[in-house]
């Protein structure tokens, strides 16, 4: 009756592969959109949000004289000591902080969001998918 | 009678619940759209699967394993196998929702398509739990029942 039992359960798991996989097939197509990694987010996302974000700016001083996201604080790994404090009076507790650097294969944002987490104790820390260059593409 | 009456609602309440759970996730009526990707979201913010590609299969299978099951409790088909698959599933959420409110994080559950409102732990923990013990019931009692009556009550029968 035990093995009955598991090879309904194996049947039916089975089955429920045929449609995912169909599903997942026509999405594929419809929607070749980069997946994400843990961690990251789409800016289209982060738009919807509002201004609960708080942005966080990892990129060097001349790149965030350059242009930035406005209300964003600069954090970096070279300045880390001397930027926590102004983004710890920015952020609040029911904000949401998005990392974000210049894009393409930059990991900074990634890095300076798990220290975010981990240093800070900070749980609600996303990095923006695409950097900069995608949050200016409207 | 009651016995009988009680395992069949306990069918149907857990079918109903897993066939609507798969179908939010799959279909977002109200955009009119695939609903993986924000069920895909839902599953990364709990951080718990370092790969993208296995977060992006989760968000594929779960819910069409969850509308499967949820479907044959309904129709009554191997509902020993389903009954199982429910509670194993079970024990996944509650791991995840466990973990997740252990290590403080403010998401949404996930649980019934991409919700904005931060997930109540306490409740959903609750529900889930109630949920496991429906499924292991029917599963146990479903599993008598394919194994017949005990040598007694045949003998009682002869």
């Amino acid at each position: 009756m035990i093995a009955r039992l598991c090879k309904q359960a194996l049947l039916l798991a089975a089955l429920a592969l045929i449609p995912a996989f169909v599903s997942g097939a026509i999405q594929l197509r419809a929607n070749p959109q980069k997946p994400l990694q843990p961690g990251e987010i789409r800016a289209a996302t982060v738009r919807q949000w509002g201004p609960q974000v708080l942005f966080v700016d990892a990129r060097p001083i001349e790149r965030f004289e350059a242009g930035h996201i406005p209300t964003a604080v600069r954090l970096t790994a070279r300045e880390w000591d001397a930027l926590v404090p102004k983004f710890l009076d920015a952020w609040e507790p029911d904000k949401v902080v998005v990392v974000y650097c210049e894009g393409g294969t930059c990991d900074t944002s990634r890095e300076i969001a798990e220290r975010i987490k981990k240093e800070l104790q900070i749980q609600t820390v996303y990095y923006l998918q695409g950097g900069y260059p995608a949050w200016r593409q409207k | 009678m009651a016995a009988k009456v009680t395992f069949l609602l306990l069918r149907v309440v857990l079918g109903a619940v897993f066939f609507a759970a798969g179908v939010i996730k799959i279909w977002d009526f109200h955009q009119g759209a695939w609903a993986t990707p924000a069920f895909y979201e839902d599953i990364a913010n709990y951080h718990l699967l370092e790969s993208s590609d296995a977060v992006m299969l989760a968000a594929v299978y779960l819910p069409w394993l969850e509308l499967i099951v949820g479907g044959a409790l309904l129709f009554g088909r191997a509902t020993a196998g389903a009954a199982a698959l429910c509670a194993g599933l079970l024990l996944v959420f509650i791991a995840a929702l466990a973990s997740a409110w252990s290590r403080g994080l403010d998401i949404s559950c996930g649980c019934f398509g991409h919700e904005n409102a931060t997930a109540n732990f306490p409740l959903l923990l609750a529900r889930d739990c109630a949920l496991l013990l429906c499924a292991v019931a029917l599963a146990w009692r479903e599993r008598l029942r394919i194994s017949g009556p005990s040598p007694a009550r045949r003998a009682e029968g002869n």
